[in-house]
């Protein structure tokens, strides 16, 4: 696996997708926040346990220490354009690449056969539908 | 406030981030440290200051956690995998200044191995008072299923926290409170008659609800627990459950056990199960009971003259309750608040200062030991961590005079290019090393520490895992924090200054070294000094506590129950044993007398009545007495040695037949005939019907309830006129009382092979077991504050012994121009009298502070106890006098013309 920064690799090559996968929960759950929208790191930690009703409470290490992972793995990115309303100079924001948006894509796909998986083997009797 | 908290969280998260590498600093610290602060305040917003303190008390650990992969794994960027070059340049540099730090060390082996004994000292002494806490308070109860979601619950009096329930008030609060969902046990020890065979003897048993195993979730080895149905109502099937330690040792280990008979009080029980091996019960005794029994039994299983299951007036169960999934131990309070205003409404005046009272955690003594222990232990590990922190002044001056010797080696390695944290990451890593190999020999030690305290303590409890991993835990962080904190002074000073400064070659002290070596001279000396008050504090309540009249003479006295219960004796054939049993006791050799006593003195068993004295009667309040009494065989005053002051002892024609008679003490004598001679009085207890009994004796005062309490009033009868099945047998033997047992029970057994003879001790363990919390914290303390004194005045020592080979020229110059050797020698002194002095106030000043704390530990000592500072400081001072008058005359020796061709 010898990176090449001078050809653009296809994000959508199904192979170089793969090889992201299973994602990490931590990244996971990053790249669900980044889903909706470029945001700074604390951004993520706020939206992250909004959207799980606290139950996923991230620290500010992990968060860097992950986010570090994933732009070198090219999942995120530094976002060039920031929303407006927030000028704050000092913050630094993260976008999805391309990439990182089909790894989210490819994961959630895995997940939800898991799921129908479970539901196959009886597993998720009177737990709503998927 | 939390403005102040904010900012606090953020300086600290700040120094936190020191623990990454210095790529990842520049690149991420700013940016980390916004997202921090916006966290912080979101946190706070939300969660108050305590979520913000909590998030404050986890970030060390995440920081630990990223900074810990950043060195070992740096995300370095662009590089896909992330095993760049990164890593291993970092770690080359670790690895490289953990081999420079041993290098550096093995050259002074007489620094390490001072350096770790000290450590070994003070971080084994400080896990070992942990560990002794651990086990007594903090480990849960072995063999129960979630014991977090288990409490133990209590009444609590104006006199008394944590006492036992009626049955009664068990069957309500397991019916009511829904905090507990009816998951309510109760248990009480008793002892029973157990027979295997042709063997009869006494077995601690707990007598416990119904549904005891399932609340506590007690998993079992063999068969089942009680089940709801056949423990429903009094009267219900004989059944018991082995502890696994008996089931092996009585039963062979038995596999078919389930569904057999065994014989408890004479009556068949079925054994339906066999506890788990870590099972002990709830009520740790020297290893837990051997049996369990449901209260439905009650009648075969424990037969008294009362009605344990019905009385609302006697209370003696201890409850232990499972919280259900979503309730919590304040749900349950309040819930139990209720039903204690319900109580006091109802019994008005018996239950009119009654409440309740939850705890989690179960740990191995009830509650209200542990509320008594609790505080001498954590006194314990106060004194403790004084002595742990002198180690840390003691090394750190050590660390201050070392790093002085090796400015030249740390200037020539900044010369050279090293960078300031990496000359202190080094010297950090050298106090390290030597914490960890002083934690780990220390570990050895603390064992050795808990044994005595847990030895002096005397509380049963199961033995202290030597691999307990919080213990571990504890002394491993100790062991970082004060090779941080020791390492931290000399590294600050070594590597402070420019490699111009380091390698000037005559630098030596420098008034800011000097200083910072002086204060923690006199921090040493004032915390010794505190240390040495408590304990002198604490030595004089033990020797009050020694001091105390018994009245009795305790040494050489064997105790020892005897029940003739079991044997549904007629009470002519009951005497007539006794009779004979002291017979043959009496003649064996060793022995030189013997008697029976119903209640022995300090067992905290107590008989008590209203009296009416004859001639009396017409006088209020004077003819009617309300009194403590005791009854006893003959011989009993002289085999206890309490001495007869008129009159004569009980003989053997104070039988039945005759008049009924009495010995009373001096007190009582003053007390009820103040003017006349007590001789051929008489009283009664007060029926008609009761014969009036006539006062034969009087015997010395002596103290009978406990050993702090003064002895009041008392009275002796006759046993051979008053019968009872249950006694306890005193011997007095030449030496150690215990070595006549076998002897004794020998005698007993081919009198009557099926009497048990049980609880067998001697009246001395009986005093000492009452002076126990004043021995151990005495002890304790008074070990501790030795060391702690020896290391303040090796400390000074060390000071002025550097001191003048520091000055050493300037002394010769000194003494060249005149100046006499007292004059010199008085200079040195001075500075080690002034040291101290400061010390000392500093020391008395803590020790105001920490007496008013150990309070309520010291026995008849007031925590301001002059002769006891007194005492301290003359001490301190004294000694503190010597190692300065060593130095100082080192220093009038000088010889000038030697100190000044040293330049």
């Amino acid at each position: 696996m010898v990176p090449d920064s001078r050809a653009r690799p296809d994000p959508a090559d199904p192979e170089r997708v793969q090889r992201h996968l299973p994602v990490r929960h931590v990244e996971f759950q990053i790249l669900l926040s980044l889903g909706r929208g470029p945001r700074h790191g604390y951004g993520v930690i706020q939206d992250a346990e909004e959207r799980t009703g606290g139950a996923f409470r991230l620290d500010v290490a992990t968060l860097y220490r992950a986010l570090k992972r994933m732009e070198r793995d090219g999942l995120v990115a530094e976002a060039e354009e920031r929303p407006t309303g927030d000028d704050d100079a000092r913050r630094r924001y993260y976008d999805l690449t391309p990439l990182g948006r089909a790894v989210a894509e490819a994961e959630a796909r895995r997940l939800t056969a898991l799921v129908r998986a479970a539901r196959g083997a009886d597993l998720l009797d009177g737990v709503g539908p998927a | 406030m939390t403005r102040l908290l904010l900012a606090a969280s953020r300086r600290l998260f700040a120094l936190w981030l020191m623990a990454y590498p210095p790529a990842w600093r520049v690149r991420m610290a700013r940016e980390v440290r916004h997202a921090y602060a916006d966290q912080c305040g979101d946190v706070l917003r939300r969660r108050g200051a305590t979520g913000l303190v909590a998030l404050m008390l986890a970030t060390p650990w995440h920081v630990a956690r990223g900074a810990w992969s950043e060195w070992w794994d740096p995300v370095a960027p662009g590089v896909i995998g992330g095993m760049g070059r990164g890593r291993e340049g970092a770690m080359r540099g670790w690895a490289h200044d953990l081999r420079f730090a041993l290098r550096a060390l093995r050259r002074e082996p007489g620094f390490v191995f001072v350096a770790v004994a000290l450590l070994a000292l003070g971080i084994g002494s400080t896990t070992g008072v942990f560990s002794a806490v651990n086990t007594l308070l903090l480990r849960p109860l072995p063999g129960l299923e979630r014991p977090q979601e288990l409490v133990a619950l209590g009444i609590r009096t104006d006199r008394s926290s944590f006492s036992t329930f009626p049955n009664p008030l068990y069957e309500t609060i397991r019916n009511e409170v829904e905090s507990f969902g009816g998951r309510v046990a109760a248990s009480s020890g008793i002892t029973i008659d157990l027979r295997i065979g042709d063997e009869t003897r006494k077995a601690r048993a707990e007598i416990v609800s119904g549904n005891y195993f399932s609340v506590l979730g007690a998993a079992l080895a063999i068969g089942r627990g009680f089940t709801p149905d056949e423990t429903a109502a009094p009267g219900g099937p004989l059944v018991a459950v082995l502890s696994h330690r008996t089931w092996l040792s009585s039963l062979g280990g038995d596999a078919a056990v389930v569904g057999k008979a065994i014989s408890l009080n004479g009556s068949p029980f079925t054994v339906v199960g066999v506890a788990g091996p870590d099972f002990a019960g709830t009520s740790f005794t020297d290893g837990g009971p051997e049996l369990w029994v449901p209260l439905s039994t009650q009648p075969a299983s424990w037969p008294v003259d009362w009605s344990p299951l019905t009385s609302m007036g006697d209370s003696w169960l201890r409850l232990y309750a499972r919280l259900l999934p979503d309730a919590s131990i304040e749900r349950a309070r309040a819930e139990l608040d209720v039903l204690a205003a319900a109580l006091r409404e109802a019994y008005p005046e018996e239950a009119a200062d009654t409440g309740f009272e939850v705890t989690g955690r179960l740990a191995v003594p009830n509650p209200a030991v542990r509320a008594r222990l609790g505080r001498t232990l954590g006194m314990l590990l106060g004194a403790v961590g004084l002595l742990l922190t002198i180690v840390c002044a003691n090394l750190a001056n050590l660390s201050l005079g070392r790093a002085v010797a090796r400015r030249r080696e740390v200037g020539i390695r900044v010369a050279l290019g090293a960078s300031r944290g990496r000359v202190l990451r080094q010297l950090l890593f050298e106090s390290l090393g030597l914490s960890l190999a002083g934690g780990g020999l220390g570990l050895v030690l603390a064992g050795r520490v808990s044994d005595v305290v847990l030895g002096l303590a005397r509380v049963a409890a199961p033995p202290p895992d030597p691999l307990d991993g919080l213990v571990a835990a504890f002394a491993l962080l100790l062991a970082v924090l004060t090779g941080a904190l020791f390492g931290v002074a000399p590294a600050v000073a070594g590597a402070g200054g420019g490699a111009r400064a380091l390698l000037d070659r005559r630098g030596g002290g420098g008034p800011g070294r000097a200083r910072v070596r002086r204060g923690l001279t006199v921090g040493q000396v004032a915390l010794s000094a505190t240390l040495l008050v408590v304990a002198t504090l604490f030595a004089r309540s033990l020797r009050n506590m020694q001091r105390i009249e018994l009245g009795f003479e305790p040494d050489g006295v064997l105790l020892a129950a005897v029940d003739l219960g079991a044997r549904r004796l007629e009470r002519d054939e009951g005497l007539t044993l006794y009779g004979s049993l002291l017979e043959r006791i009496r003649a064996l050799p060793r022995v030189s007398s013997a008697s029976l006593v119903l209640h022995a003195p300090l067992t905290g068993a107590l008989r008590s009545g209203g009296f009416l004295v004859e001639n009396r009667e017409d006088r209020e309040g004077v003819g009617r007495f309300e009194s403590a009494y005791n009854q006893v065989f003959p011989g009993y005053f002289s085999t206890m040695g309490i001495p007869l002051l008129r009159g004569r002892d009980f003989t053997s024609e104070d039988d039945a037949g005759a008049p009924v008679v009495a010995v009373v003490s001096a007190s009582f004598a003053a007390w009820v005939w103040p003017d006349a001679d007590p001789i051929g009085k008489r009283f009664s207890r007060g029926d008609p019907d009761d014969p009036w009994i006539e006062v034969v004796g009087v015997v010395a005062d002596s103290r009978f309830e406990a050993l702090d309490r003064e002895p009041s009033p008392f009275f002796f009868l006759a046993l051979q006129q008053r019968y009872e099945p249950r006694v306890r047998l005193v011997v007095r033997a030449a030496g150690e009382p215990l070595a006549v047992l076998p002897a004794v029970r020998d005698q007993l057994r081919r009198l009557d092979p099926e009497v048990p003879l049980y609880a067998t001790t001697t009246m001395r363990s009986q005093v000492d077991a009452q002076t126990a919390q004043f021995r151990l914290t005495a002890w304790m303390t008074g070990a501790f504050s030795t060391l702690a004194v020896t290391l303040a005045v090796l400390g000074l020592y060390g000071l002025l012994s550097y001191g003048v080979s520091q000055r050493t020229r300037e002394i010769g110059l000194r003494m060249a121009l005149g100046a006499r050797s007292a004059d010199v020698t008085g200079m040195v002194a001075l500075e080690g009298v002034v040291l101290t002095l400061a010390g000392l106030a500093l020391g008395l000043a803590g020790a105001v502070g920490a007496a008013r704390l150990a309070h309520s530990l010291l026995f008849d000592v007031e925590p301001l106890d002059v002769p006891s500072f007194l005492v301290a400081a003359v001490l301190l001072t004294t000694i503190a006098a010597v190692a300065s008058w060593v130095p100082a005359r080192r220093a009038s020796r000088v010889d000038p013309m030697e100190a000044l061709r040293v330049e």
